[in-house]
């Protein structure tokens, strides 16, 4: 990411640059990497039109949106904020953001959590059928959401225990309880996070282990003062894909929960569109308001995107 | 910097959370607090439909106490089902259509109107009998109706017509006459457009179904439903031809089929009022008013846009409606059940939608100049005449996989437009009909 | 391990085998069940579901043929073009200041749900030129409109007008189109996690290859790609299973219409609109099924890196 500086080892074996070489080696420098610069900034742009096409068209009122294209409301500059207005006063968005907050992070936690132990325990215990395992585990990958609603309703409605919940509301378990969404949502994130940690897992240096463990180190402490920290690109990762997934539901929610006050914002933002259809550019601005969080997340977890966390930690 | 921006989307994040929450005082409960519980419905209605309905119970909930839970969804045959068979049902669901209805009856998952003291006999009383026949499977009364929608309408643009001395079509020659002399002065007769999703191609359905309606009576159109003559009989594909010399001759359809399959069903008529004019004529249900009103909130409705009656075809069956309709059925009998069933199947609850606009209530002893615009009222009056003859929507009433959401027959009119072979196409509806979609059990 | 006792794994692996077990693993024994019974699931009928797909016998409405063949198109081409734009991104951003913005920016139609994805995508797919994106650069450069989401012609003849209009199935304009949106939706995905094994090589190893004198290219081919091998298999991998289960993109576009339908989408059709759990089952039991050459692919990779470890 930065350039070397080249070392100077002696003042008088390299001759200083007159300034206007500099600038000329500099600016050759740069030039040599424009290329560069313009692919990145030409996808970005190419990546950007349709999320730029939403967000100008939140903005614009129902019945230009169906006439002319986004473009024009920037010849135009004809702009409201009616959409969002009524996005924002829908009855229940603000209860919906809590519940979708509620949802999603105890959700992201345990997911995260229990597929890391699982993980450690694929990735560095030896035990019989432990490949066979793994790769069963992994092929869950492909269980489509939809074939598990009814068999999990079943379930769920057998099993609910109606106590209200205080402080967050609904059930204590089953149908309409927040315990069931966690449950179901770990549950469909697990393949995917026990995958990846694995593999993230599996990679770190051996001698990392063999000089712990020699030294006595039990499996929690290898795996909390060992494994975690340094695994710290991979959990935020996982961790901004699930809190995603989960944000983002709407047929799990709309299946399990049933109850409209315990619904999360996709829910709620679904009854913003008539049953034809129409009024859909209301979506177009619900999809930015639900938008705001997640990106939120994205961001505070990039700085667990740090190169070089293992550094050093190679001995030779 | 990576920060900068963690606190810019977080703060928007927040401002979100707060500034929804203080439009959120939601109304609290009036009347006796335990009188009535919380029914709970499943629908499909959201936006201005949902304000509508709230409204609409708002009445019963400050009479009874009793507070509605409503979760609406497009995917309303999905949630239904899997909550059905997941044991889960909800107190009451009102769906768009009608073959869900008639299989859940069959299978005994609904509760007979007659569990609700009064029930039955209100619906009775209340509804033409062709829609109380509808209702009941195996003989039991199991639905009620709500929002009606008459299919019988063709939209067009009144300052058009009146600019280009073009008179009403009243039987099907003059229509094509009149689309003839259209294309001679230079301009484009029908807007037809037909995506919506897995629903693609109902317009085209609705269509041939008045076809088959106007041409060939009640008794064959019923006999057409039952199955009780081949899909591909003659007539049927008579009918078919005659929307394909709608949708299929050159310079008839704005776009030609690309246009029609492309374009979402609640914006074909949106061509009709361009200046100049991109199409004269485009048919879809009288549910067609609410997207026009929406689009051009500047005209006037019966004036800037209005609708004439399906052309006649054989004069015996001239006026005939099909239309379909929401249908409302319970799951179980509890007081707050079918407390909220009365309501919302009775008059006067139905006649506050009626008022906002958008909604035709079957219901005859809704008043017929409740209805906000003279349009409203010309379709519901088609629709309630007792001298109407009328028929319900032909491929709800279809079983699944012929009619309905990705069904044989609208998939036929897709491949139909794109110039699909129409003796190959009605052959293959057939053998959705007769071939079940799925193996059965050798007994 | 010393220490280490046999029972200490399975500890560590109860809570996640327990809660797959549920939510997982008992749907599917559930669904399995259910492909051997008629649309009810009440009486038994063999494998008389299996040679449904089989047979095809309704190809208007449930094209149990066409379906698998757009599967396998997601496979290749989404799947290939995902993962390497992915990578090349990551690995592009990661030389630049800037790192972070770029990387949001492709990142955020992750961020997207599917609901506002497909409103975005009928605004650049639409037809009319006046309010499609896509068809009004087209005409803006002489070309005409098409419909992207319904035509199911040959996408060669759209740009070069060479070859057959029709080419067989799955090779249509419109799937092309859905699978682009999938791309752009997903080479997010595929770049974070790039990304994410990217940081974790150890500077000192590029460091140390830039000193030799290596270009960026070499470093790329000879250093990047083999120490990211794990992490490719692993975006690679699920993206594969998630071609297979593709469902959410085709169903708020095209609902599945205009032969798009792919597995996910037939099965949601029969088991829930025409409320057939039987043939509904059979399907999801073939996309079970088809996961299995993955993991066979998977098995060898394992037991390659286990070996070097």
């Amino acid at each position: 990411m930065h350039e070397r500086e080249p070392a100077t080892a002696d003042a008088t074996a390299v001759p200083k640059q007159s300034p206007g070489a500099a600038f000329a080696s500099a600016l050759g420098k740069k030039l040599a990497r424009l290329p560069l610069h313009l692919i990145i900034i030409g996808i970005c742009i190419l990546w950007l039109i349709p999320t730029l096409a939403l967000f100008i068209s939140s903005f614009r009122e129902p019945a230009d949106i169906s006439t002319s294209g986004w473009w024009n409301a920037i010849k135009d500059f004809d702009f409201t904020f009616s959409n969002y207005d009524t996005v924002l006063s829908q009855r229940n968005m603000g209860r919906s953001f809590v519940n979708s907050l509620i949802i999603t992070v105890p959700s992201t936690v345990l997911s995260i959590l229990i597929a890391a132990f699982a993980a450690y325990a694929f990735a560095w215990m030896r035990f019989p059928g432990r490949n066979l395992l793994f790769l069963l585990v992994v092929a869950l990958l492909v269980v489509p959401l939809q074939m598990t609603l009814i068999p999990i309703l079943n379930l769920y409605t057998e099993l609910r225990v109606d106590k209200e919940l205080p402080l967050i509301g609904g059930a204590l378990f089953g149908t309409g309880s927040f315990v069931g969404m966690w449950l179901a949502h770990t549950g469909y994130g697990l393949p995917f996070a026990v995958f990846l940690l694995r593999n993230f897992f599996g990679s770190l240096p051996k001698d990392l282990f063999e000089s712990a463990y020699l030294d006595g180190a039990s499996d929690l402490l290898v795996f909390f003062r060992i494994v975690l920290p340094l695994s710290g690109p991979a959990i935020a990762a996982l961790a901004i894909f699930q809190f995603l997934w989960v944000w983002n539901d709407l047929l799990v929610a709309l299946i399990y929960l049933g109850d409209p006050d315990l619904a999360p914002m996709t829910l709620t933002i679904t009854s913003l569109v008539t049953s034809f259809g129409t009024q859909y550019q209301l979506l177009t601005a619900a999809a930015f308001v639900s938008m705001a969080l997640p990106l939120a997340i994205f961001f505070a977890l990039q700085r667990y995107f740090v190169q070089g966390l293992l550094a050093g930690a190679v001995k030779g | 910097m990576k920060r900068l921006w963690f606190v810019l989307f977080f703060s928007i994040a927040a401002l979100v959370a707060l500034a929804a929450c203080e439009e959120d005082e939601g109304p609290s409960p009036t009347g006796t607090p335990g009188a009535l519980g919380a029914v709970d419905v499943l629908g499909i209605w959201g936006g201005d439909e949902l304000a509508s309905f709230e409204a609409l119970v708002a009445p019963w909930e400050a009479d009874t106490g009793g507070t509605l839970e409503f979760l609406g969804t497009r995917d309303i045959n999905a949630v239904l089902t899997a909550r059905v068979a997941g044991g889960n049902p909800p107190d009451v669901a009102i769906p768009a259509a009608f073959g869900i209805f008639r299989d859940l009856a069959q299978a005994g998952n609904l509760t007979p109107l007659s569990a609700c003291p009064g029930l039955e006999e209100q619906v009775r009383a209340n509804y033409p009998e062709a829609l109380v026949d509808l209702g009941t499977v195996d003989g039991t009364l199991y639905g009620g109706f709500m929002k009606a929608g008459n299919k019988a309408t063709v939209w067009y643009n009144p300052n058009a017509f009146a600019a280009n001395n073009y008179e009403i079509p009243t039987t099907y020659d003059e229509l094509i006459a009149l689309s003839d002399q259209i294309v001679t002065d230079g301009g484009t007769p029908w807007s037809i457009a037909e995506f919506a999703n897995g629903g693609s191609g109902f317009p085209g359905s609705d269509f041939i179904q008045q076809f088959v309606f106007l041409e060939f009576g009640p008794d064959v159109y019923d006999q057409w439903v039952n199955h009780e003559i081949p899909y591909n009989d003659p007539r049927i594909k008579a009918a078919w031809e005659k929307y394909g010399a709608i949708a299929l001759t050159p310079g008839y359809a704005l776009g030609g089929p690309d246009q029609i399959v492309a374009t979402t069903f609640s914006q074909g008529a949106f061509p009709l009022f361009a200046d100049p004019p991109g199409a004269y004529m485009h048919y879809l249900g009288s549910f067609n008013e609410r997207f026009i009103a929406v689009q051009f909130p500047n005209l006037v409705a019966g004036e800037d846009f209005s609708f004439f009656p399906f052309p006649a075809i054989t004069p015996d069956f001239a006026g005939g409606v099909t239309g379909d309709a929401n249908i409302v059925m319970i799951f179980n009998s509890e007081p707050t059940t079918c407390s909220f069933a009365e309501w919302i199947l009775g008059a006067e609850a139905q006649q506050i939608w009626v008022e906002r606009g958008g909604f035709t209530a079957l219901n005859t002893q809704v008043p017929l100049d409740a209805y906000p615009t003279a349009l409203a009222r010309q379709a519901a009056e088609e629709l309630t005449n007792p001298d109407t003859i009328f028929r319900f929507d032909a491929d709800d009433a279809m079983p699944a996989g012929v009619g309905g959401d990705n069904g044989a027959v609208f998939q036929g009119v897709l491949s139909y437009v794109r110039g699909g072979n129409l003796d190959d196409i009605l052959a293959g509806i057939e053998a959705a009909f007769t071939a079940p979609p799925s193996p059965t059990p050798t007994p | 391990m010393i220490g280490r006792r046999w029972w200490t794994p399975w500890l560590w692996l109860a809570p996640a085998l327990a809660i797959l077990g549920i939510f997982l693993i008992y749907p599917v024994v559930d669904t399995v069940r259910r492909s051997l019974y008629d649309k009810t699931s009440s009486s038994f009928v063999g494998l008389d579901n299996f040679q449904y797909i089989i047979e095809n016998p309704q190809p208007l409405t449930s094209d149990t043929h066409g379906v698998l063949l757009n599967n396998l198109l997601w496979i290749i081409v989404f799947t290939g073009v995902t993962v390497t734009l992915g990578l090349v991104f990551a690995v592009l951003a990661n030389r630049v200041r800037y790192e972070a913005i770029a990387k949001a920016i492709i990142f955020i139609p992750m961020a997207i749900s599917f609901v506002a994805a497909a409103v975005i995508w009928r605004f650049m797919y639409e037809f009319s030129s006046d309010t499609g994106t896509v068809n009004a650069i087209l005409t803006s450069v002489g070309g005409d409109p098409t419909p992207w989401l319904q035509d199911t012609g040959a996408p060669q003849t759209w740009l070069t007008q060479v070859g057959p209009d029709d080419l067989p199935a799955p090779f249509q304009i419109n799937n092309i189109a859905l699978i682009l949106v999938g791309i752009w939706m997903w080479s997010g995905f595929a770049m974070v996690i790039m990304s994410a094994g990217l940081k974790g090589i150890p500077t000192e190893i590029l460091e140390a290859a830039r000193v030799d004198g290596a270009n960026e290219w070499q470093i790329f081919r000879r250093i990047m790609i083999p120490m990211l091998s794990t992490t490719i298999v692993v975006v690679a991998t699920t993206l594969v299973i998630n071609a297979l289960k593709l469902f959410d993109l085709v169903f708020v576009l095209t609902g599945g219409r205009f032969e798009t339908d792919v597995i996910a989408t037939l099965f949601f059709t029969q088991a829930f609109v025409f409320r057939d759990f039987g043939v509904g089952a059979a399907l999801a039991v073939v996309l079970l099924l088809a996961v299995i050459p993955v993991m066979a692919i998977g098995i060898r990779r394992f037991q390659v890196q286990e070996e070097t470890r």
